[in-house]
């Protein structure tokens, strides 16, 4: 196990990770706002995906094990529907909100959002890729 | 000893270099494929650590240049958030060395590398 608290020099590299989550949020941001606007195109879809995909392979490595699960459920869910960005927007809107909210909460806390394990909707989600 | 490492993602290539350097290892970062591609001569390499998503060129196109390069015997641990059997075939069949799933816990990155390079 990694310990953090007793590594100056790594510790910043955890805190550089954290604050790279506000601009994964901002990209996340205009996803939804784009299934919002109709605009939810093949580009878009595989763009969210790559967000995901990469969200899923590094969180957890920073002590962020939440935010790598419910990235990884996205990322097998997209990579499962095959009618892509024509599938079930309300669906995907349920899913990135979700996201949106494990990141904002790891912003604001700067801690792993635990709580979101339980969320409904996490349980739809994991229900729905197994 | 020389490490090349090929990893878009900023946090965790600074992750992954700092572990190695507290264990000795001198890291050279490549920041996708293609400047991974161009490295391959540039130093003698005891390990190259390749994730597969990258921009420009991905890990699978890395791996087939290596393994029909003339430096096809440095050892390759790839890593990738996709543990899916199809993918782990497909780097064996290509000639990765180790494969490690994303995401990983530093430390045994770090053990699994010690292992790898001092065979």
């Amino acid at each position: 196990m990694t310990d953090w608290d007793s590594d100056p020099d790594l510790m910043k590299i955890k805190v550089e990770f954290i604050d790279s989550l506000s601009v994964r949020l901002e990209m996340l941001l205009q996803f939804i706002s784009k299934i919002a606007l109709g605009a939810f195109d093949s580009d878009s879809f595989e763009g969210v995906q790559i967000l995901v995909h990469k969200l899923a392979g590094t969180a957890q490595s920073f002590g962020f094990p939440t935010l790598t699960l419910i990235s990884a459920a996205i990322d097998d869910a997209m990579t499962q529907d095959e009618n892509g960005p024509a599938g079930d927007w309300v669906q995907w809107l349920g899913y990135f909100g979700l996201l949106e909210q494990a990141l904002r909460c790891s912003i604001q806390v700067r801690i792993d959002p635990l709580h979101l394990a339980d969320d409904p909707k996490m349980k739809e989600l994991i229900k729905a890729t197994h | 000893m020389h490490i090349l490492l090929a990893e878009d993602e900023e946090q965790i290539a600074k992750l992954i270099s700092y572990k190695l350097s507290l264990e000795g290892y001198s890291v050279f970062l490549a920041k996708n494929g293609q400047e991974a591609i161009d490295h391959f001569g540039s130093r003698d390499w005891s390990l190259l650590i390749l994730d597969i998503m990258m921009p420009i060129r991905d890990g699978w196109q890395v791996l087939k240049d290596l393994r029909s390069s003339q430096w096809a015997k440095v050892p390759v641990l790839v890593l990738s958030a996709k543990g899916n059997q199809k993918d782990i075939t497909n780097a064996s069949e290509l000639g990765a060395t180790q494969y490690l799933r994303k995401p990983f816990d530093p430390s045994e990155l770090a053990q699994l590398v010690k292992k790898m390079v001092d065979l």
